[in-house]
């Protein structure tokens, strides 16, 4: 992959191809039956709810994984591919918890730097949504600052020994396997390796984090002198952080960075009053130009591109709209919503009222993004 | 070209237009004669006006191109102003006309006489085309003559103007306007100006900064003056591909509407940002940022009555945020 010699404010526009738009039709009409209006709790973006048996649907009608070759239970599809599924998934809330991670990121870093094993192994099984991922970097000591971790690894025969405890690794509770960047030497940056650790063996703990909303999808992941085999180990020794920067454009740049209100936005726009009307078309006057944002920045990986920092400028915007939206939101609905309420807009509402501060600190804060794409411009 | 990629212009048109707004930059001119000219040889001024109705043909993205970098060069030119009322003309079956033409209204046509205050581009114009209608463009018709205050005036970007009066019985034949047409038009060449000025702004101030020292070091060295130069770098980014997607969206109006939103709610952000990184020398007329803020208020603005109240088919609503120049097409 290269970076793309290009100006940070000339993203290369792009729609979809009529190919493009039949597959996304495909998808909705899937999705409408599948998730009928009424019938499914709705979740805010992808903070959503863990449901394995959606996920294997999804996965069983080919959509999970499906930029994978077909040996490994993909399509061969594309970046904007994903994109699209992705639109019509959070625009429903749909609950896609359980498989997003393992899709969005580990399938595409396991095709990359795994053995023909590994890929043998794990790739198929995300492709089904079998299994379920977990990001493991963060510690209590290294939030934004990764490299300074200290969870290790030390070699011993056949196997590596782990020792040490990551912090806010949502959806460790009830995933499968989590992607653990540990300490293998002592650079900072060439000493970090990446392992594919099941955490259903020996020597792993996951505690549970009460999160402000009172959900439990945030955790504490120990690793008590847990030995694992080094074909666990995903890449060459040193590389975890060089792989985990290639990650990035992919988990940053996407839609699901400014669409975490998609379904309260929708029902607010079918009802709204003729007061909050400029509102709603400047909201969605502004989610299109995001849309725009994304979809070039897809448009940009298929062409093997690594557009890092493009991803950093969109997802900076898209986490600080979405603020604003809730803003409009929650001045248009009045009073106090209840968390528990019967209606689900108004619960979900409470919810993001809480949870928003959290977008734009996830997957990279609002401040580490910005000093990425400072350095670009200053360049 | 592949068909999911988007056209920003023609490569060649692009240097073109780029390399005739550096040779001939004035500043603090309010109108540049010598570039108009220039522009106007080439027939630049009115790409994108079909051959057929006598103009030199050239992509609506060719059009946008060509505004986007008059902006981005903070051209003292009725470019757009121009362009529109060419475009009624020619839509009008008047074809169209040398020199410059400039729209004035919608208005009612009273039985007085029809008094505009303070028309940017009065100054210079041949003709007035005056637009009739209230809150519906109806019928287009052009005046040649007209009684114009000898005093010029300058608007709030220092273009000049003049307050006019325009006799009624030396209007000319009414031509049909389609007013959603002329709307979607307006809104999106006003984006692509709003667009350009934008990224001058970026240009200008990301440049600034990298020479600027204080404390011994680049001002933009410090985060809170970088803070800054990121939003103008947001701004420009996602108001450049939102104007380019909206000209190739020809059927779209929500798509130029939304870029018009856009552009309106982004430019507030630039020209804030660029003029708190500059300090002091932004402030003054004499520096160059001037020339691009100014503008963009004066754009945001322009033609607020045609943005005020959407007309039917309009309105983007969230449905549309997934709008899509393929399945405009198919429409």
């Amino acid at each position: 992959m290269t970076a793309r010699k290009g100006h940070i404010a000339e993203f290369p526009p792009t729609d979809l191809s009529p190919a493009e738009l039949r597959f996304k039709q495909e998808v909705a009409d899937y999705l409408d039956e599948r998730l009928p209006v009424g019938g499914y709790r709705r979740s805010l973006g992808i903070a959503a709810l863990v449901d394995a048996k959606f996920s294997a649907d999804l996965g069983a009608r080919g959509l999970i994984g499906m930029y994978l070759p077909a040996e490994y239970g993909g399509s061969g599809k594309t970046a904007v591919d994903r994109l699209v599924v992705a639109e019509e998934l959070l625009a429903r809330g749909a609950p896609v918890g359980y498989h997003w991670i393992a899709d969005r990121q580990m399938g595409p870093s396991i095709l990359a730097n795994g053995t023909d094993a590994q890929r043998g192994e794990f790739l198929p099984r995300i492709a089904s949504g079998e299994l379920s991922f977990s990001i493991g970097m963060s510690e209590p000591d290294a939030g934004s600052d990764l490299a300074a971790l200290r969870t290790k690894a030390v070699r011993d025969g056949d196997d590596w020994v782990v020792s040490g405890s990551k912090i806010w690794t949502s959806g460790a509770a009830t995933a499968t396997h989590v992607l653990a960047a540990v300490r293998t030497g002592p650079g900072k940056r060439d000493g970090i390796t990446q392992f594919i650790i099941d955490l259903h063996r020996p020597g792993v703990r996951v505690a549970p984090i009460e999160f402000i909303d009172g959900t439990r999808d945030f955790c504490e992941v120990h690793f008590d002198d847990m030995r694992v085999p080094d074909d666990c180990r995903l890449g060459a020794v040193g590389q975890g952080w060089t792989q985990n920067t290639g990650e990035l454009a992919l988990e940053r740049g996407g839609v699901d960075r400014w669409m975490s209100l998609m379904p309260l936005l929708d029902e607010w726009s079918g009802r709204c009053d003729r007061s909050d009307r400029a509102a709603m078309e400047y909201l969605s006057a502004v989610c299109w130009g995001l849309r725009g944002l994304s979809l070039s920045i897809a448009r940009q990986v298929d062409s093997g591109h690594s557009p890092v920092v493009e991803a950093a400028l969109v997802k900076e915007l898209g986490t600080t709209f979405e603020q604003e939206c809730l803003r409009f939101l929650s001045d248009a609905f009045g009073g106090t919503p209840k968390p528990d309420a019967a209606d689900e807009y108004e619960a979900l509402l409470a919810k993001a009222l809480l949870i928003a501060p959290s977008w734009t600190i996830r997957g990279g804060t609002n401040e580490v993004l910005r000093t990425i794409v400072a350095k670009d411009i200053r360049s | 070209m592949s068909e999911t990629t988007i056209s920003t212009g023609d490569p060649e048109l692009v240097a073109l237009v780029r390399t005739l707004n550096q040779d001939l930059a004035e500043e603090n001119s309010p109108f540049n004669s010598e570039l108009w000219s220039a522009m106007s040889d080439a027939e630049l001024q009115l790409i994108g006006i079909p051959e057929d109705d006598g103009g030199p043909g050239g992509t609506l993205s060719d059009l946008v191109a060509t505004v986007f970098e008059c902006a981005r060069a903070a051209a003292a030119i009725p470019l757009v102003e121009n362009w529109l009322a060419q475009y009624l003309r020619a839509k009008a079956g008047l074809g169209i006309r040398p020199g410059v033409s400039i729209c004035v209204g919608p208005a009612e046509l009273g039985r007085t006489a029809l008094s505009i205050d303070g028309l940017t581009w009065a100054p210079h114009a041949d003709e007035l085309l005056v637009i009739e209608g209230s809150e519906q463009a109806s019928a287009v018709r052009p005046v040649t003559s007209w009684i114009a205050d000898a005093t010029t005036r300058y608007d709030l970007a220092g273009q000049p103007a003049q307050d006019v009066e325009i006799p009624l019985e030396g209007l000319g034949e009414p031509g049909p306007v389609a007013h959603g047409e002329f709307v979607t038009v307006t809104n999106l060449l006003r984006a692509a100006q709003l667009g350009g000025a934008i990224r001058g702004c970026f240009d200008l101030t990301r440049g600034y900064a990298a020479e600027r020292h204080q404390f011994g070091v680049r001002i933009d060295s410090f985060p809170a003056v970088q803070q800054h130069l990121i939003q103008l770098a947001q701004a420009a980014a996602i108001t450049r591909v939102s104007v380019f997607r909206a000209a190739a969206a020809t059927e779209a109006t929500q798509a130029a509407r939304a870029a018009r939103l856009v552009s309106n709610e982004f430019a507030r952000v630039a020209i804030r940002c660029a003029h708190q990184v500059h300090g002091a020398i932004g402030m003054t007329r004499e520096y160059h940022l001037a020339s691009l803020t100014q503008r963009l208020h004066w754009w945001r603005q322009a033609d607020a009555h045609l943005a005020a109240k959407p007309h039917e088919g309009q309105t983007m609503f969230i449905d549309d945020v997934w709008l899509d120049t393929a399945e405009a097409a198919q429409r």
